[in-house]
């Protein structure tokens, strides 16, 4: 009992003990970020086409969905990228309402007489309930603006220049699905497609549906993805190497406490396997 | 044995449906675009899977229903572990009063924004049915509809100015003064076109009632959307606002964090505890999932690129090859065994409450 409380003990110190004193370290370079930063670079949009974002995730995944939401969000609003946000999980409402919201006023402060509006750069669909149901008659839907309706707060789409007029999902350019649950995902790969239309599909998932999403990665189906925190970390990164203000700081402190709590597993596991051993040898010895 | 028949009969439209729905999601999946046009089904696709997406959210009411009978009755008749549901049915109650009020809120400033931008909207179409009369309706004179979009703005530019009262509060937010400004010149910019429009002879459409019409229309659009961000930030002062930020962000967030927040001190203990090698194959995991969790992290990467080893392409390359095939193995496998589930489903034969097994 008491051994286990240390253990729960070194844990707490080694996440938290970053974060306290402020102490970031550069994160781990991670390929599938980096090409999910080159794919969003390279979308070109006209008039009318947009970046379709999901977010799928609840306060459980939050501690990683959030930060993956962020620097996606902060990409695609750098380059004017109109997004659409929507989520097949009903308890990221809260979520699709702050993360653009915090974006927006961080790009704000950074680059003072610019702005990111609600209706302009972003609107929020909220919590769509049907899943495939609903991807399957959105993508055979004749244009979108009239299919969605609605934003959250009740306004009609035709109320925002940007997404008055969209068409059909062809005008979709860049589809973001963030989240832990792998039924989600899977919806969008299924279902987000039709003849002739191979949307661009990036994902953010939690470290441990990392596995899964490598064989849509592998495949080609995904064109980038981000690995937990540390991926939304080097994205990040990379973000400020193109756009120097950027401050990743916070998500830098985060990323380490993380990786602090990797070095004490796997302390942990080299410890509790040579303790036993020592211990049979000391007993052999004696 | 009419009870009997109805149950029978119950089971047999249970079944029927269930096999209507699964097939023409099927073939809609499967059928090229052309074939589905060519069926009808592609008009209605949209209606149809609406509908059924208002069945699946009846399930939701379907939920509440039973857990206030079920949660009720422990405390009505103070079973054990009356107290848990207490606290289970005060949750819910609260959040869906708050959240009810939210939205209501919500609906409420939409529909505020909306009577705005109906100013643009209208002004548009008094410029179009003058320029191409409708054939299928009767339109009032242009002097009349004139007066009648002088009117409406008349009263919009009232509640605006009301809607700025508010915001200039004593927990007014630090953007509203910007947000306050730009509303005010969007607003004097239309009551100089409205002005404008009051002087200008109404008889006729000529160029300069046309132009005005256009610049009304775009002014009111612009006053819209900056009106509906000072519409918003008011909104995130409301109590009931606060009230759900309390509830969602205060408790509802912090204790789902906290929840899966624990898996870290679990997974630190078993890594203690039950990772241990005591067979190559669980040496092999142990070595994979030590290298895996190094190329993640950056604390060590100098010290190992000294020794000339990368240790994110060893990571890569575990999850990309070895990690890829097993995955795909188990995802067939488990494709495989949905597919059956379905075709279980789908024929009614899984439910033991509507197959033959039960009788």
């Amino acid at each position: 009992m008491g051994g286990r409380r240390i253990i729960y003990l070194l844990m707490i110190f080694a996440v938290a003990a970053p974060i306290i004193v402020g102490f970031s370290q550069r994160p781990s370079r991670l390929q599938s970020a980096e090409r999910m930063y080159e794919v969003v670079e390279s979308v070109r949009i006209e008039p009318g086409e947009v970046a379709l974002v999901w977010l799928d995730f609840g306060p459980n995944t939050t501690a990683e969905n959030e930060p993956q939401a962020t620097v996606l969000l902060e990409h695609l609003f750098r380059r004017r990228i109109p997004v659409i946000l929507l989520s097949q999980y009903q308890q990221s409402e809260r979520f699709l309402e702050s993360i653009p919201r915090k974006v927006a006023k961080r790009l704000e402060r950074e680059m003072p007489g610019q702005h990111w509006r609600y209706g302009e750069a972003w609107i929020n669909g909220g919590f769509r309930p049907g899943s495939g149901i609903f991807i399957q008659s959105m993508v055979s839907a004749p244009d979108l603006t009239k299919f969605l309706g609605r934003d959250v707060q009740g306004m009609p789409l035709t109320h925002y220049p940007n997404f008055a007029s969209l068409g059909g999902v062809e005008r979709v350019k860049l589809v973001g699905e963030i989240t832990g649950l792998v039924g989600v995902f899977d919806n969008i790969i299924q279902f987000l497609q039709k003849d002739g239309y191979r949307p661009t599909i990036v994902h953010g998932c939690t470290s441990i549906t990392i596995p899964e999403a490598y064989i849509f990665l592998d495949s080609g189906q995904l064109k980038g993805l981000l690995e937990g925190i540390a991926g939304a970390a080097w994205y990040s990164e990379v973000i400020k190497r193109a756009y120097p203000e950027s401050d990743n700081k916070k998500l830098l402190v985060t990323n380490t406490s993380l990786g602090l709590a990797h070095l004490v597993l796997i302390l942990l596991i080299v410890f509790g396997n040579v303790a036993p051993l020592m211990k049979k040898f000391r007993r052999g010895d004696g | 044995m009419v009870a009997q028949d109805v149950n029978d009969a119950r089971k047999k439209l249970i079944r029927v449906f269930t096999f209507l729905g699964g097939i023409y999601f099927f073939l809609h999946f499967l059928l090229p675009e052309s074939a589905v046009s060519y069926l009808g089904w592609r008009a209605n696709h949209e209606a149809i899977s609406n509908g059924f997406i208002v069945v699946g959210a009846m399930a939701l009411g379907l939920g509440i229903f039973n857990i206030v009978r079920d949660h009720g009755a422990r405390c009505v008749f103070k079973r054990s572990g009356w107290f848990n549901s207490l606290a289970l049915l005060l949750g819910l109650s609260s959040m869906l009063f708050v959240t009810t009020g939210q939205w209501i809120n919500g609906q409420k400033n939409s529909s505020d924004v909306r009577r705005v931008r109906l100013t643009g909207e209208f002004a548009s179409r008094i410029l179009s049915d003058a320029e191409r009369p409708p054939q299928d309706r009767a339109v009032p004179p242009l002097s009349a509809r004139i007066t009648a979009l002088l009117g409406h703005q008349r009263a919009q530019a009232s509640a605006i100015e009301g809607e700025i009262a508010v915001s200039l509060g004593p927990d007014a937010p630090a953007s509203a003064p910007m947000l306050i400004g730009e509303v005010k010149s969007k607003l004097d910019a239309l009551d100089q076109d409205m002005s404008e429009i009051a002087r200008v002879p109404w008889e006729a459409l000529g160029p300069q009632q046309k132009a005005l019409l256009e610049r009304v229309a775009q002014n009111a659009t612009k006053l819209a959307s900056a009106y509906s961000l000072i519409k918003q930030a008011n909104h995130s002062r409301t109590r009931i606002h606060k009230l759900y930020t309390f509830l969602y962000d205060g408790l509802f967030n912090q204790l789902g964090s906290a929840m899966f927040a624990l898996l870290g001190v679990y997974i630190g203990a078993a890594a203690y505890r039950a990772f241990r090698v005591r067979s190559l194959e669980s040496g092999l995991m142990m070595a994979t999932a030590v290298l895996v969790m190094l190329g993640q992290i950056s604390l060590g990467e100098s010290q190992a690129a000294r020794a000339g080893v990368s240790l994110q392409d060893i990571r890569q390359w575990l999850l990309e090859v070895p990690n890829s095939a097993a995955f795909r193995a188990i995802r067939l496998g488990a494709g495989v065994a949905g597919l059956m589930l379905a075709i279980r489903m789908w024929l009614s034969i899984e439910s033991t409450s509507f197959s033959s097994r039960e009788r």
